[in-house]
């Protein structure tokens, strides 16, 4: 509710719950999703010190042509917003707020578009430094933009996926690597989300 | 009776998935192997995060 008792539902929210952001939510056939409907800034447009990133904000929609199970169920994938996605656009807004908050800027300084970003998923498979597997995958974008990559949206070389011992290393790495940074080591900085 | 609807099957000789030879799956546990594998999806990965990174807009007055 507003202060004058209206509801701001509506403008804050869409029909699933999540919040709506800097992006284009006009309703258009899958022929006509682009990769700038996605938001950027992730900034209510009608209350400007609201924002919302990961699985909070609403996406403008799926990412693949929507299809139907044969029962009749729709079946619209929506793009993967936790982990590395959302700690990228976390660390935009937080950048941008301080931006906001220091004065330095009456407007977002930073972007984070998810269809100019990539996501990376090492899924354990074994343990063991010698015996142990794991499939490590990655994709850049995650929304994909079929005016810069027409065969299909990403880019072929920075989206693959693989198994074996190297990505058992490479989880091992990122667990210590990430528990680094959570304890605020000196450099954490450096180290990505 | 009525007949299952043939998407709903959750296994069958009619699905066909990539399936890794032989060659394939002793290379996933070669250690050498998977050294230089380490090494290129290390750096791919560093390409997609540097890619990533947020774009700084000029301030707004």
């Amino acid at each position: 509710m507003g202060r004058d008792g209206r509801d701001l539902t509506p403008e804050l929210f869409n029909a699933a719950g999540f919040m709506k952001v800097d992006a284009d939510y006009t309703a258009r056939p899958y022929e006509d999703w682009r990769a700038a409907d996605w938001p950027r800034t992730y900034q209510n447009p009608t209350f400007p010190a609201l924002f919302a990133v990961g699985i909070a904000f609403a996406p403008p929609h799926a990412i693949s042509r929507p299809r139907k199970s044969v029962t009749g169920t729709v079946i619209s994938p929506a793009p993967p917003r936790t982990g590395m996605p959302s700690a990228s656009m976390a660390r935009a807004v937080a950048e941008s707020v301080v931006d906001l908050v220091l004065g330095r800027s009456t407007a977002p300084t930073r972007e984070a578009s998810m269809a100019e970003m990539g996501a990376a998923c090492v899924a354990s498979a074994g343990h063991g430094l010698v015996g142990g597997s794991a499939a490590a995958m990655t994709m850049y974008p995650i929304v994909p933009d079929l005016e810069r990559y027409p065969l299909g949206g990403r880019d072929p070389k920075l989206t693959f996926g693989e198994v074996g011992t190297a990505g058992h290393w490479i989880k091992l790495a990122l667990h210590y690597l990430f528990l680094y940074k959570a304890h605020a080591h000196p450099l954490w900085w450096l180290i990505p989300e | 009776m009525p007949r299952e609807p043939a998407l709903l099957r959750a296994s069958g000789a009619d699905l066909l998935g990539p399936v890794p030879t032989a060659r394939t799956r002793f290379l996933r546990g070669f250690l050498p192997w998977q050294l230089l594998r380490f090494l290129a999806i290390n750096l791919r990965m560093l390409r997609m995060i540097r890619l990533s990174h947020p774009h700084v807009r000029p301030p707004a007055p």
